[in-house]
């Protein structure tokens, strides 16, 4: 290496015995750890390791001298070094640090990482949201499950009821529908920040929370009633082709209604854990992109 | 070797953590390039520095990362390859800047010592 800082080394086997290797890789997984846990993305933790495994080999070759080195001897070189831990706090401290001129004296023990007034600021429009869009629904559909199907075709008060019913609260479930559009923008800004300063940003947890409350309901629903339309057609087909004019046997009164509520009832725990399955493999997501790993996109 | 007492520590302490950027950039600044472990053995072998892995490998990551230096990854005698650095020019302004303000900061101290502010 020309204008290097060191005389030439040593020269030993680039291969090492393979207790060795594992005992060197163990401190190296640790460190890893402790990087990922302190929020460093992939390229960072493996820059970082990278340069300890060089120089935990550097230290074996030292030591060894040629010969082919052990498991005490890779132990006592590990003595020498920091424990994994020694790499938590350091790191952010040295990661948050900008370069744009001399940093100055770094406290060892920062202040806490303050919570995010984005993230607080979505939580609010998802409490608003809470109160804008279940109540009138459930109002709406409780007054529709509750019509007979002769009531709602054979009847037009209660059809023009039924409609009036739904547009009264439709005006509320689109304020709330915008109040969780903002919730979630909230949540957007606040992982982004968050992502940017880590030391002094705070609040991950609730800035995801923002981000997929309101769509876990939003999928919810839809997906129940993907469910229970799906349901309620394939109950419809079976009736026509057993025949019969009711598909329940004894115990169930044979109106459409009953049917519709069945099949509601039904759809509610399917469409729930459908909508919980996609936003636990979103969060996932958004968890790997704040590490910086492959995959954590949406 | 001067021991410190226990008052004296955190503050040398706290003025080391404060010159790392410092010590790594200058350290680079007359060779071409280097390895993080040898950064770091010639940096300790300055008196007055202590530095350990934990705090000069996140340092180089992050000056790499912010683009003040480069990498080349070549071959080492002793396993894997090795990450060799470099300063970028951008690196080398950054140093020339931090560099002024030490010299800068230091003759300030040193003025008050002389007694030259009274």
């Amino acid at each position: 290496m020309n204008d290097s800082l060191q005389s030439p080394e040593p020269a030993v086997s680039a291969e090492l015995p393979e207790e060795v290797q594992a005992t060197f890789d163990a401190h190296l997984d640790a460190v890893d750890a402790v990087l990922v846990r302190y929020g460093q993305s992939r390229s960072q933790r493996s820059a970082v390791t990278d340069e300890l495994d060089g120089q935990l080999r550097d230290m074996l070759a030292a030591r060894c001298e040629g010969r082919a080195p052990s498991v005490e001897d890779a132990e006592a070189v590990l003595s020498e070094v920091e424990p994994a831990e020694a790499f938590a706090r350091k790191s952010i401290d040295l990661d948050a640090s900008p370069s744009t001129g001399f940093t100055g004296f770094a406290e060892d023990d920062g202040p806490p990482p303050k919570t995010s007034g984005w993230a607080i600021a979505g939580l609010v429009f998802n409490a608003l949201t809470i109160l804008a869009i279940p109540m009138p629904a459930l109002l709406t559909l409780i007054y529709v499950l509750s019509l007979s199907q002769t009531d709602y075709t054979g009847q037009p008060q209660a059809r023009q009821g039924a409609v009036m019913m739904i547009f009264s609260t439709l005006g509320p479930i689109l304020i709330g529908l915008m109040l969780g559009a903002l919730a979630v923008a909230c949540g957007i800004v606040a992982m982004g920040k968050i992502k940017a300063a880590p030391r002094h940003v705070g609040g991950w947890g609730l800035a995801v929370f923002d981000v997929v409350f309101v769509p876990f309901w939003v999928a919810s629903g839809l997906l129940c009633v993907l469910v229970w339309s799906g349901m309620y057609l394939g109950l419809q087909v079976v009736k026509l082709v057993s025949g019969k004019t009711n598909v329940f046997e004894d115990g169930m009164r044979p109106s459409t209604s009953s049917e519709l509520s069945l099949v509601f009832l039904l759809s509610l725990p399917l469409g729930g854990l459908l909508a919980a399955w996609v936003t636990r493999a979103v969060v996932r997501r958004l968890n790997a992109w704040r590490r910086g790993e492959p995959g954590g996109r949406l | 070797m001067v021991r410190e007492s226990s008052e004296q520590r955190p503050w040398s302490t706290q003025l080391r953590k404060g010159l790392v950027e410092l010590a790594v950039l200058a350290a680079l600044r007359g060779v071409k390039e280097a390895y993080g472990y040898e950064l770091l053995q010639q940096i300790n072998a300055l008196p007055g520095f202590d530095l350990t892995e934990s705090t000069v490998y996140p340092m180089l990551a992050r000056l790499t990362k912010d683009g003040l230096l480069k990498v080349r990854v070549g071959p080492s005698p002793h396993g894997p390859p090795r990450r060799y650095y470099a300063l970028t020019a951008p690196g080398k302004k950054h140093l020339q800047k931090m560099a002024e303000e030490w010299s800068q900061l230091n003759a300030s101290i040193q003025s008050l010592f002389d007694g030259d502010a009274r």
